[in-house]
């Protein structure tokens, strides 16, 4: 900027057309002083159409009678009341409305109107919320209509099994077997597509939570599932602000993580620590299991990626991807480190509270 | 047939439901008296001794009715609704057997009167284990009002 404007003869002009922005400057008989190119744009008018002009005329075709007497009123309020005025223009066009009296000594010489054009946003916050319901009544349908034909599937082939016996063979009975094990893997798969979209559409009702408190009583549910021999160490984890039930589902996941792919060790170890960085709290899982090479850690937080085969390990391969959207709805982040056959820890991140 | 005493209404539009349901209720041996009613109009026809069931002697109602929600022309809601409102039926208990607990009308069931919500399990040794489990309790445990 030069010199000559650190003196006080600054024009509307030369502010707008550094700023940013949709403004005009109305004298009190609401000419136009001034206009921003950005509020040119936007009604669709050259300089000269506009300043000098009546700001209704300026306009007219660009807002609708009943929009200018909505903004008219507001900026005649700003004169007369001597304070800043705002309003909301509804549908179809949704724009903020903010006028501001530039007073000098007790007289409004002036006001500055300016406008925010906000229809996208509102456009994109419907449709999200259109699309939000649609997912929801999509989740619904699968797990409903899915589960109705595997129903028939695994029930109908228990029928087969009972009342031809004799008549199946070894080999019949083995087809069967297979039918039966990849239905009900698909009703696996359906029920975990559910939890993570269910996960994704819970409101958070965030407060101070006992993580050690959490981590012990899921350890203790899944010892009492499995029959691990994995020897699990919790050390003390900072409280955290958080949704409880998620982060249960979130540990559930770490730990039967760690307790599976430790499994086939001959001695199986779980570590579950913490550290402060910055302001944020890190808790980690760490088993002594098989790993991963690297290669591929950033699959692991995709829906049904897995890095085992179901012989191997079984699994679905939706648990780390539901790990993560509880823990970005929480404002934290996952990662993972491993090394092939030394072990894998995974982190999460919480907000430190304030 | 339509005076001889019936136990069990099973409301389902699914006939492969409803066969899996018929056979686990036997293999639970529940097999007496159960009549299968294909869709909501058949239901409220057979409750009330009207059309194909008209001069049914609507005194002689059921220990439970196992109702099934999504069926077409009327659905489950509007079953519960009719049944729960009319002095002859409103005691009768009602479990409604659904595919989903992603059933947006548990609450409404429950505001309507219904005496349990089921969600049919999709592996066939649980869903036998929940049906028997079903007829263990309405048939058996539960004390019915007078009857």
């Amino acid at each position: 900027m030069d010199q000559t404007t650190t003196g006080a003869t600054i024009s509307f002009q030369q502010v707008f057309d550094i700023l940013p922005g949709q403004y005009i400057v109305l004298d009190a008989d609401h000419v136009i002083i001034a206009a921003s190119d950005g509020y040119l744009n936007t009604i669709s008018k050259n300089r000269e159409e506009a300043t000098g002009h009546n700001m209704a005329d300026a306009c007219a075709t660009y807002f609708t009678i009943t929009e200018l007497h909505v903004i008219i009123e507001s900026i005649t309020q700003a004169f007369q009341n001597k304070v800043a005025t705002s309003t909301q223009l509804q549908a179809p066009k949704f724009i903020n409305v903010l006028n501001t009296p530039l007073l000098n000594g007790e007289d409004v010489i002036a006001v500055i109107h300016k406008i925010d054009n906000i229809t996208q946003q509102v456009q994109l916050e419907d449709k999200v919320l259109h699309l939000n319901k649609e997912l929801q009544a999509f989740s619904y349908s699968v797990s409903h209509d899915l589960r109705a034909p595997l129903r028939a599937v695994l029930g109908f082939s228990r029928m087969l099994e009972e009342d031809f016996k004799d008549t199946l063979g070894t080999e019949g009975k083995r087809l069967l077997g297979t039918v039966c094990a990849n239905a009900t893997r698909m009703g696996e798969l359906i029920d975990g597509l559910l939890v993570f979209s269910r996960t994704g559409r819970k409101e958070l009702k965030p407060r101070s939570v006992d993580m050690n408190a959490i981590a012990e009583a899921v350890l203790k549910e899944i010892t009492k599932e499995t029959n691990s021999n994995a020897k699990v160490t919790i050390e003390y984890l900072p409280m955290a602000t958080s949704e409880p039930l998620l982060i249960s589902q979130v540990f559930t996941c770490l730990i039967s993580n760690a307790i599976k792919f430790s499994s086939k060790k001959e001695h199986p170890a779980v570590h579950i620590t913490s550290s402060i960085i910055a302001d944020e709290i890190v808790y980690s899982v760490a088993d002594n299991g098989v790993g991963f090479n690297m290669r591929y850690a950033d699959k692991l937080f995709g829906t049904f990626q897995r890095l085992h085969t179901s012989d191997e390990f079984e699994g679905t391969g939706i648990g780390l991807a539901i790990v993560q959207r509880i823990i970005n709805m929480h404002g934290g982040s996952t990662w993972i480190e491993s090394e092939p056959d030394k072990g894998t820890t995974t982190y999460f991140s919480l907000p430190l509270s304030k | 047939m339509e005076n001889t005493e019936v136990e069990i209404v099973l409301v389902e539009d699914n006939p492969n439901d409803a066969e899996l349901t018929i056979r686990a209720l036997k293999k639970n041996h529940f097999a007496n008296r159960i009549v299968h009613l294909e869709n909501g109009a058949d239901a409220i026809d057979f409750f009330f001794g009207e059309g194909a069931y008209a001069g049914r002697d609507v005194s002689n109602q059921p220990r439970v009715i196992l109702l099934d929600l999504k069926m077409p022309k009327v659905n489950g809601i509007e079953v519960i609704i009719k049944l729960k409102s009319d002095d002859r039926t409103k005691t009768i208990p009602i479990v409604v057997l659904t595919s989903s607990k992603e059933d947006p009308d548990v609450a409404k069931c429950y505001a309507l009167g219904i005496n349990s919500y089921i969600v049919k399990p999709v592996g066939f040794d649980n869903f036998l284990k929940a049906v028997g489990e079903i007829g263990l309790y309405w048939l058996l445990l539960n004390q019915p009002p007078n009857r």
